[in-house]
């Protein structure tokens, strides 16, 4: 008898990219939901906005999704010349994916048209011209969402309910205090901690807090969808550094706080440190975390922007052919992973002193 | 690293073991797996009896046996469960089972001296059932041997024939697992199962208590639990290089210490093994005695084998380390531990996500989508060593997109193999 004959192994798991991809949007709607109660519902309640600025945090998702979704397929039909149809944009590129992440990087204040400007350009330069889903090398959306923050310096990133209490965000607050300060200066000064914990504090539009941020990551790596390691060795060193920050400054755990719920710290330390465009492997994931760490100390402390994590991130994406490099030569070799962690982690400490120096 | 895998064996893991030992014609392969070549010295028409040699391999003077007694027809190439056409020395059944010698039986089989009982393995072409082919004899000869682990984890999907092996005859496996560990000064012997195989548990544990250096271990039902590396790591907490014998272990699967109880008690080389034919494609899943040399599709005719399925695949071995074949007019080998007779799934590979499930779920801790990006970039591919992959298909088995990345990184064990 004859049969097809099939290269391969003839049992899979059941895990698939459009599960994975299920879970991210699962993850994500939360935090639009939330945007749109910070950004919407608060200052609508206080009469502060119109019925358009009540929906406008669900506008901009719109527009930058709409966006999206019609660049890649007249990117599709035009460059490629192979039309593809709105379910294959949806099921295959998932080209919603950036976009989204792209609309909760942005001020709320945006005006709507550079929504879809900042769109169209992170999904022209950075994801497709790379290739699309899955080629691109550096995170579209972060690309975007930094587009905006860097060449419109007028917008700021406090909503219509915001800005009469507020004059700037908690981080760039922190900065003009030189990293320093107290509870009143710091914390006190937008609402207290409970509002930190809660993500009602300025920000990108669906970004703060801790509550969402870790359920999304409790949620992401239950279900097998991030690269967990480079994760939690970014966020854990990350809270080491500033307990070490705050506690040499007599700062409590509040400090902490201010500093986790800021530039979208933890909502970008799980998104986006975790996507293609950052390194595979065990060793991998934890030079990358550790790489991270490095990097938003160094956009943090000595850049003062709200952009720090942006730029951190995008530097690692820039950085990913050499952390490859060193985790090919080192893969087989425990004893020079062990070592380059322990020089990264001695980087770190060297700028925390210098950073201690800086601020004390 | 070891994940548990749907082991679709309920079809057949209870199943006693039927025979099918009269097959009308054999095919003796004059290669190996492991491209161990044969020099034959029989030729058309002459008689050959059952366990007769009738071909040698002479660097290391190893035989291979006709399974049947009868008469030497023209030599044809057949294809082998890993898709290769292997010319063979055919022999037409005559049915007789005729030995040349009388063949009688020993009381007490540990009663060989050492040299006595390597001679014996290297002389009953007795080779590694779990599907290396290795000859078993040239485990035996390495100095300061103390360990035995026999191999009854089975944790290829579907394949059940060590399962049924053990179900029926444990009494024959401690004994000669016995006399393996006296007639080689062997300081234990450790035999590993599924530490949910309670079946196969309870039938060691009627007849354990009378072998104090036997033990039994039981592990979790995990793929590739079954690896010898895994094994011995996880019995005896030990590392090696190339091969466990370097420490003093040897890893020997419960089929072939079952062929080795023949050869010790009756003189018997290796003519039959157990096999397993299972899958949806499969009407009657069975465990089933054959003859070395038979061709599969003789015995699935005389089974009654197949259900209809739209698209099947023929798959010599388990789903995870198995070939798909172009037809069943395949050999059995001493390797071939079952088919499996499935649907097509047709799965559309897409692209790959970098997530890196691949590379954390190695358990050689290699990099497989790094591999696979850098296949013409052979510096990089040189320090990615993909020489070391044991090609179980776990990179395959968890990718999201469904990549069948196993295969790149077999293309590039062979591209770092012939040097390119």
């Amino acid at each position: 008898m004859e049969f097809n004959v099939k290269k391969g192994i003839y049992q899979k798991t059941n895990n698939s990219v459009s599960k994975m991809m299920n879970h991210i949007l699962i993850s994500l709607i939360p935090f639009i939901i939330f945007s749109f109660y910070k950004n919407g519902i608060i200052p609508f309640s206080k009469n502060l906005t119109d019925v358009i600025g009540l929906f406008r945090p669900l506008i901009i998702v719109f527009i930058a999704i709409l966006t999206g979704l019609i660049t890649e397929y007249l990117w599709y039909k035009l460059v490629y010349k192979d039309p593809i149809n709105l379910k294959s944009l949806f099921t295959k590129e998932y080209a919603y994916i950036d976009a989204l992440l792209l609309s909760l990087l942005l001020p709320i204040n945006i005006p709507l048209y550079l929504v879809a400007i900042a769109t169209l350009l992170s999904y022209v330069l950075a994801r497709l011209s790379e290739g699309g889903f899955t080629n691109n090398k550096i995170n579209a959306s972060i690309f975007g969402a930094l587009f905006v923050g860097l060449i419109c310096n007028g917008l700021v990133y406090l909503n219509d309910y915001e800005q009469t209490l507020y004059e700037v965000t908690p981080l760039i607050n922190l900065c003009n205090h030189n990293f320093v300060g107290t509870n009143l200066t710091l914390i006190n000064e937008f609402g207290g901690v409970t509002k930190f914990i809660l993500g009602i504090i300025p920000g990108f539009l669906g970004t703060t807090g801790i509550i969402l941020p870790l359920i999304a990551l409790i949620y992401l790596i239950v279900n097998r969808v991030i690269k967990w390691r480079m994760c939690l060795y970014y966020l854990i060193t990350m809270i080491i550094s500033f307990l070490i920050i705050g506690i040499s400054n007599n700062m409590g755990i509040w400090y902490l706080i201010l500093n986790l719920t800021s530039g979208g710290l933890l909502f970008l330390g799980i998104y986006f440190s975790t996507d293609n465009t950052t390194t595979v492997s065990k060793f991998g994931e934890r030079i990358s975390g550790l790489i991270l760490v490095i990097l938003t100390l160094i956009f943090r402390f000595f850049f003062k922007t709200e952009l720090d994590i942006l730029m951190a991130i995008i530097t690692l994406n820039l950085l990913k052919p050499l952390i490859e490099n060193l985790v090919i030569k080192f893969n087989h070799n425990k004893t020079y992973q062990i070592l380059t962690i322990i020089s990264l982690i001695l980087i770190i400490i060297i700028l925390l002193f210098i950073i201690l120096i800086r601020i004390s | 690293m070891s994940i548990y895998i749907k082991n679709n064996k309920e079809a057949t893991i209870n199943r006693k073991i039927v025979e099918y030992i009269k097959p009308q014609i054999i095919y003796i392969p004059l290669e190996s797996k492991t491209g161990v070549t044969y020099k034959h010295f029989v030729k058309e028409g002459d008689y050959v009896y059952k366990g007769s040699v009738v071909a040698i391999n002479e660097d290391i003077k190893f035989p291979i046996h006709s399974s049947v007694s009868g008469y030497v027809i023209k030599g044809v190439k057949k294809i082998m469960n890993n898709g290769k056409k292997i010319k063979c020395i055919v022999v037409e059944n005559d049915f007789k089972e005729k030995y040349e010698y009388k063949i009688g039986s020993k009381k007490n089989i540990n009663k060989y001296s050492k040299e006595d009982f390597l001679e014996l393995l290297q002389k009953s072409g007795i080779t590694g059932l779990g599907g290396s082919d290795y000859p078993t004899f040239v485990k035996y000869r390495q100095a300061n041997l103390k360990y035995l682990i026999v191999n009854g984890v089975e944790c290829e999907p579907y394949i059940t024939a060590d399962n049924a092996i053990m179900r029926a005859y444990s009494e024959e496996i401690l004994e000669c697992i016995d006399a393996i560990t006296e007639i080689m000064g062997l300081d234990k012997a450790i035999i590993a199962v599924k530490e949910d195989n309670v079946h196969v548990i309870s039938e060691f544990n009627k007849y354990i208590g009378s072998y104090p250096n036997i033990s039994l271990f039981g592990m979790m039902d995990e793929y590739p639990n079954g690896w010898e590396k895994i094994l011995v790591k996880e019995i005896l907490d030990i590392d090696y290089q190339k091969y466990p014998a370097e420490q003093g272990v040897i890893v020997e699967n419960v089929s072939t210490i079952y062929a080795i109880y023949e050869m010790l008690k009756y003189g018997r080389p290796l003519t039959e093994r157990v096999i397993t034919v299972t899958g949806c494609g499969v009407k009657k899943p069975t465990n089933i005695r054959v003859k070395i040399g038979a061709s599969m599709n003789e015995i699935m005719y005389m089974i009654d084998a197949y259900k209809k399925l739209k698209n099947p695949l023929f798959i010599a071995g388990g789903t995870m380390m198995g070939n798909s074949m172009p037809t069943d007019n395949v050999v059995i080998t001493k390797n071939l531990n079952g088919v499996v007779v499935l649907e097509n799934d047709n799965i559309i590979p897409t692209e790959c996500i970098h997530c890196g499930k691949c590379s954390n779920i190695c358990p050689q801790k290699l990099i497989p989508v790094l591999i696979k990006d850098n296949l013409n970039n052979h510096n990089k591919l040189k320090d990615l060593m993909p020489n070391k992959c044991i090609e179980c298909g776990l990179c395959s088995y968890i990718c999201p997109s469904k990549i069948e990345i196993r295969e790149f990184v077999k293309k590039a064990k062979e591209d770092i193999k012939n040097g390119i």
